[in-house]
């Protein structure tokens, strides 16, 4: 059985149930919507086709481990997912805006604690784990210019700010 | 059309969570990349708070409350200023940013606070003053029990006495214990301005000074006091909060938001000074019923939990109590399970987990301590710290135990078996397995003096003194060829020799030594815990500045009393048993 998705730009992807309702929101939709296609007004085609790859390859995972923030942890990211995320930088945050759209978090369901989790599936570490690990792993061990510079951020400091990092600065002097 | 994101343009849940895979440094400089950084890494504590439960760095914030208690922007200070510290601390040569010495006699503060001081004090010499001391982690104030009765409190960056107290105090009752005054802060938030809750004993005298009398018979008492310090005029303002009579003769407390523990003075046929654990509710003076517990040497207690270093046979054990957590700020974001320590209304006994001695060798529990970097987080690691008998000679050697505990389980599941022979336990190892890192080091020959471990245990200290014997033109100097100079220098020198010498001041990570054994094993089956031959085992040193440089003579009442290293603060006091004091600062 399928279901059909439409995209911000009018795409229609026509989805195999069981995967597409690896993705929490379109779990919730697809109960209300029938036969009628299911609307994604803030996922373009090319991101869902991205999205759903990941679904596809991972439809079978087990939940990854209940975590308090205390655990210790990996940036490490798997030859597949590392081969998946290998996108450009307007695409990896497409990917992880539309995953935190579609309610693709692990923060979701450790804080909302609800019994859908149970029906989720590692699906949403393509939020949560592989995109944030992998602009995590962009930022280590640059300096704050240095990430500016990488992701194209814009200085905007008031004089004030610029004060008061100055005075931080001193431990990173030589980073 | 849809605008391209940013980076800084991320919702705030996807810039957290980005967050959980930084580690502290990354997030003090990724803080530094824009406004909207900066100002989510000073109002969200979720910013700094992964981070910071797992990574090993002790804040300078009150240790006894939990992390998530902070606002985003105590949790940025606080961490810049540990990453800071911990830069120059693990340096190769630790640099010393300031320091000041205290000359005996202690001045007064202009504003400092007195009692009317009985005849006996006059004449109070240094080492009758510096008979028990305790220093604020924050480093800027430090106690002091003399033998006659006087509490003092000194401000250490000005060196001057704030508070000076004789009362009816009986440290005497204390000998050989642990020093008898507590921290705790209840009503503050910040380290600098906290409200320090002081214990002392009292006899059952009321408030008039008195001496005490031989033969007298000597009732121990409670007495908390309100400690209120102000840096700026070096003034400390005390209210005493409540007093009461203990039903038992403390050797050793602490204490932790409501709670203090005690270990009761031990009956003389104990060995190693074992004696029955006590929980009050200070605030409300009720004693609480604790499970059956095995006697213990040493007790440490945070705001949801106690530790204890039990006996069994001779054998350490370590037990750890939990706390009912209605109304503490314990972190857990799982769901309570009817018998998690989350939900529990009563104080359990969550972990009795006898600790593995090295072949061929004990452990002495009479030298040992208890380590945590309590951030009431639900997985934890305690680091206990016990020396090993001296067997062969005095070069000793200490046994460091790295023990995490998961308070998020349930507490059956990782009870260890209990050691108690004589009464069955109540619980069923549901936990086959559990991890213990087990260190040794091994002290520096003399004449180095021991190891003081500190804090959360991860650091440990040592000092010695390098000594140039100094010549005249005719041999060594002397009062015969320089009197003058040696008469100058050391009235009291007994031998007349005159010595340059340096105080050398060292510590080493306890990550840097070698692990003796780190594996699984089965909770009842030490034999499998195999340990490695070589016992030599080495360890990186750093040589701290301390620019304590001088002339002096041999004489022992210039040697080192007691050396406090406070890890929050990076300050280290040491006090001299001529009485005068060196606060040396590494932050």
């Amino acid at each position: 059985m399928s279901i059909t998705i439409v995209t911000s730009d009018n795409e229609q992807f026509c989805v195999e149930k069981l995967v597409a309702q690896r993705i929490a929101l379109i779990e919730d939709m697809v109960e209300n919507a029938g036969d009628r296609p299911i609307p994604l007004p803030n996922v373009t085609a090319s991101v869902l086709r991205k999205i759903l790859e990941y679904c596809e390859h991972h439809k079978n995972d087990p939940l990854p481990p209940y975590d308090d923030g205390s655990r210790s942890r990996t940036t490490h990211i798997s030859e597949w997912d590392q081969k998946f995320i290998t996108v450009d930088q307007e695409m990896l945050f497409e990917i992880i805006l539309a995953a935190n759209y579609l309610e693709m978090k692990p923060l979701l369901y450790v804080r909302l604690n609800v019994p859908r989790v149970q029906c989720l599936t590692a699906c949403n570490a393509v939020a949560g784990d592989i995109g944030c690990k992998t602009v995590a792993n962009m930022i280590k061990g640059k300096s704050p210019e240095e990430i500016r510079k990488l992701f194209n951020i814009v200085n905007n400091f008031t004089p004030e700010e610029e004060a008061q990092i100055r005075k931080e600065a001193e431990w990173a002097e030589d980073r | 059309m849809m605008k391209t994101p940013t980076l800084d343009s991320l919702p705030l849940l996807v810039i957290l969570e980005i967050c959980d895979h930084l580690d502290l440094k990354d997030l003090v400089s990724f803080s530094q990349v824009s406004s909207s950084l900066f100002s989510l890494s000073k109002s969200s504590k979720s910013y700094w708070l992964s981070a910071l439960f797992r990574e090993e760095l002790v804040p300078l914030l009150p240790s006894h409350l939990p992390l998530v208690a902070f606002s985003g922007e105590e949790l940025r200070t606080a961490t810049i200023v540990a990453l800071k510290r911990e830069r120059n601390m693990m340096d190769e040569y630790p640099k010393l940013i300031s320091s000041n010495h205290i000359a005996w006699p202690y001045s007064r503060s202009p504003s400092c606070s007195t009692t009317e001081m009985p005849a006996s004090t006059v004449g109070e010499t240094p080492s009758e003053a510096i008979w028990m001391h305790l220093t604020h982690p924050n480093g800027q104030w430090l106690f002091m029990v003399s033998k006659k009765n006087v509490i003092r409190v000194l401000h250490l960056p000005s060196g001057t006495v704030a508070w000076e107290e004789w009362s009816n105090v009986m440290p005497v009752l204390l000998e050989e214990t642990m020093p008898y005054i507590c921290f705790a802060s209840r009503t503050s938030k910040s380290i600098h301005t906290m409200h320090a809750l002081v214990l002392t004993t009292y006899r059952d005298t009321g408030d008039a000074p008195s001496q005490i009398q031989e033969g007298e018979s000597l009732q121990p008492f409670i007495r908390i006091v309100d400690v209120r310090f102000n840096s700026v005029n070096i003034s400390i303002q005390t209210t005493e909060i409540t007093r009461y009579r203990l039903p038992w003769r403390p050797a050793q407390l602490d204490i932790a938001g409501d709670h203090i523990a005690f270990v009761e003075t031990a009956s003389p046929d104990s060995v190693y000074g074992e004696a029955p654990l006590h929980l009050t509710n200070w605030t409300t003076g009720r004693h609480i019923k604790l499970p059956e517990l095995l006697p213990s040497t040493q007790v440490s207690t945070f705001q949801s939990y106690l530790v204890s270093l039990g006996l069994s046979k001779g054998d350490p054990v370590i037990q750890i109590i939990s706390f009912p957590t209605e109304g503490n700020d314990s972190v857990t974001l799982e769901p309570a399970t009817p018998k998690s320590p989350s939900s529990s209304r009563s104080y359990e006994l969550v972990a009795s987990i006898q600790l593995p001695s090295p072949n061929g060798s004990n452990l002495s529990p009479l030298y040992a301590s208890i380590c945590h970097n309590y951030k009431g987080a639900t997985r934890n690691q305690f680091r206990i710290w016990v020396r090993d008998q001296f067997v062969e000679s005095w070069s000793a050697c200490w046994s460091v135990y790295e023990i995490p505990v998961d308070f998020s389980r349930r507490p059956l599941e990782w009870f260890v078996s209990r050691p108690l022979s004589s009464t069955a336990s109540p619980y069923q190892r549901a936990l086959d397995q559990y991890s213990i890192i087990h260190r040794q080091v091994f002290e520096r020959p003399d004449p180095t003096r021991w190891i003081v471990a500190v804090g959360s245990g991860k650091r440990f200290f040592w000092w010695s003194w390098d000594e140039w014997e100094l010549y005249a033109e005719d041999g060594p100097m002397s009062r015969e060829n320089s009197p003058e100079i040696v008469d100058a220098v050391d009235g009291t020198s007994r031998k007349g020799k005159l010595y340059r010498r340096s105080f050398l001041l060292y510590s080493s990570n306890l990550s840097e030594c070698s692990t003796v054994a780190e594996s699984e094993y089965l909770a009842d089956d030490f034999d499998l815990f195999s340990y490695a031959d070589d016992r030599s085992i080495d360890y990186p040193e750093r040589c701290m500045e301390t620019r304590i440089v001088g002339l002096t003579a041999p004489d022992p009442e210039h040697d080192l009393y007691a050396l406090d290293c406070e890890e929050a603060s990076g300050v280290v006091v040491i006090i001299w048993r001529n009485g005068s004091i060196d606060v040396l600062r590494y932050i």
